[in-house]
């Protein structure tokens, strides 16, 4: 008895130096035939919610899909509803899925079941965690790189209205219900303006945990009281992917600011052709590295691996001194539309010209 | 069954439970002012060892089947306990360079051996072996994006460049080879000025 209430004692004691640590987990893909996620894949109270909903469906020519959600406290259920349209000429189906969006909304602070029915059929369950932070988890993925080690890569949202910096990312791995191994990092800019977003790169070093399942969450950040001035405009040019299948990201960083940067640095995130999927998180910096005032750097930036599909670049740039004004893509079509339009006019002109010299 | 009014000796009285909260909170007290270090690995005593280059699949790593401008993890100093074997202070990455900075020849100054630890944040770099243009290859760390030279270990970009030195050059491991050519780790010496200080840095020569 005596023993019992020491250890009681003791754990009480404990208790007031170490509090509970509350884990929160991302939500967990389900391998299978119909599937739900969301984009973000943990967003927090300020962020807008996507629901993706994957149907399996072997007449996708030949059925309209309705879509509807239903909130009620933490549960959320989402209806599909299929309708077979009369007389419709069906022809055989490139693929077997219909991809279905639906807006969802902000959610509050908590952790949400989620329930997919379609046609009035539970097909999936998952759980969606809405963080009370600051800092969304946009998405994730895995990737093996060139020497063959593992990958946990992601791109992760600054929601807040204010500048954050060593902003922290918990990745843990499970087996079953278990937690295996946690790993902490940070995200690869230094600086997260408000709305503005970065990639992470976690490397698996231990091969029994490459094919564990794996959540992510924000773990913590600082608040960056540094007023720092915002003059980098980045413009992303085109993205390819070499003979090799290198993926590549090129453009241009201008300093639009009064004062001139060093290191400047460009981060993208290569999500892939659904949008829901992270392939890579890569980093460089413009050469050259610094840009005077008013001046402007190229960057090329090369992926870890061959990228097999077609990728989509979400890219961030900063330096110590400056971070980033705004972002654009330029249309891939943009410059070869110039020329040829530019090509087409000086034909036209030079032959008006031809005419009024032969025919004066 | 305790007959009514007598003593139950192996009852708590509310006296010991107070002498055991005020036992337990004493404890608490002085906790901090024990010097738990020394219960710690504490590497200016341990004696550093020569150790085989295991790699991941647990062969002896080999100076002529290593490929040119690759990566390996391995670890440095090995022990009994593979838990304690996956400890990033016990990680390193194993390069051999690429051919234009001299990995195409068959000796030990082919390879490098860095500490995985980013002298920036301490989180883990690797070396990305770009190979599409000579000049691209070097480490990278993911967290804030600090770049290192794979020829010397010296952060050539981002954060842990700016850092004074030593705390801006990788520790490394020398290797040597035995008649066989494998690859083995020599006994290293934990100074600055020597093999460096892991998480800290290392003073270029």
């Amino acid at each position: 008895m005596k023993t019992l209430l020491l250890l009681i004692t003791v754990f009480l004691s404990l208790g007031t130096i170490f509090t509970a640590t509350n884990l929160a987990f991302s939500q967990e893909m389900q391998p299978g035939q119909e599937n739900i996620q969301f984009i973000p894949v943990v967003p927090t109270e300020k962020s807008s919610v996507t629901a993706l909903i994957q149907v399996f469906s072997l007449d996708i020519y030949c059925t309209n899909y309705t879509i509807d959600h239903v909130l009620s406290g933490h549960v959320l259920v989402m209806n599909v509803k299929t309708k077979t349209i009369p007389g419709g000429k069906c022809p055989m189906p490139a693929e077997s899925y219909v991809s279905l969006r639906q807006g969802i909304g902000q959610l509050g602070f908590g952790t949400y079941d989620v329930k997919l029915f379609i046609n009035g059929t539970q097909k999936a369950a998952i759980k969606l965690y809405v963080s009370q932070g600051q800092i969304e988890i946009t998405a994730t993925g895995k990737y093996t790189d060139k020497q063959g080690d593992a990958h946990i890569v992601g791109d992760v949202k600054n929601t807040a209205s204010y500048p954050v910096r060593l902003v922290q990312i918990d990745v843990s791995f499970v087996n079953g219900d278990e937690v295996v191994e946690d790993k902490k990092l940070y995200t690869t800019m230094a600086v997260l303006m408000p709305q503005t977003s970065s990639g992470f790169d976690l490397l698996v070093d231990s091969k029994n945990l490459a094919n564990m399942k794996y959540f992510v969450r924000a773990g913590s950040f600082l608040k960056d009281t540094s007023k720092i001035q915002q003059g980098l405009k980045l413009s992303t040019e085109s993205s390819w992917q070499s003979s090799s299948g290198i993926g590549m990201v090129s453009g241009i960083v201008l300093n639009a600011a009064n004062i001139n940067a060093s290191q400047v640095k460009v981060v993208c995130v290569l999500y892939d052709q659904t949008g829901t999927g992270v392939l890579d998180s890569i980093f460089e910096y413009t050469n050259p590295s610094s840009i005077a005032s008013g001046q402007s750097s190229d960057f090329v930036l090369s992926s870890h691996y061959p990228i097999t599909s077609q990728f989509t670049p979400n890219c961030n740039a900063e330096s110590p001194q400056l971070a980033i004004l705004s972002t654009e893509t330029v249309p891939e079509f943009a410059m070869p539309v110039i020329v040829f339009v530019a090509s087409l006019t000086f034909m036209i002109l030079f032959k008006k010209s031809l005419q009024i010299v032969n025919n004066p | 069954m305790a007959k009514q009014g007598a003593i139950d000796r192996d009852a708590l009285t509310r006296r010991d439970f107070l002498k055991l909260l005020g036992a337990g909170g004493l404890a608490l007290v002085f906790t901090p002012f024990i010097d738990w270090g020394k219960y710690m690995p504490n590497p200016d005593t341990a004696v550093p060892r020569r150790q085989q280059v295991i790699l991941s699949d647990g062969t002896h790593a080999n100076v002529n089947t290593f490929p040119i401008n690759h990566q390996e993890i391995i670890t440095y100093p090995s022990t009994a306990d593979p838990v304690l074997n996956k400890e990033a202070f016990r990680q390193w990455n194993l390069i051999r360079l690429p051919a234009y900075l001299g990995g195409n020849v068959n000796d030990v100054t082919a390879f490098r051996v860095y500490s995985v630890i980013c002298l920036h944040l301490w989180c883990m770099w690797k070396y990305v072996p770009v190979g599409e243009k000579n000049g691209n290859d070097k480490g990278q760390c993911p967290c804030h994006g600090s770049m290192y030279d794979p020829f010397s270990g010296k952060a050539i970009a981002g954060p842990a460049s700016v850092q004074a030195s030593p705390s801006n050059v990788l520790p490394i491991l020398d290797l040597e080879t035995d008649a066989e050519e494998n690859l083995w780790i020599k006994p290293p010496v934990w100074n600055v000025n020597k093999n460096g200080v892991i998480g800290y840095g290392r003073n270029l020569a």
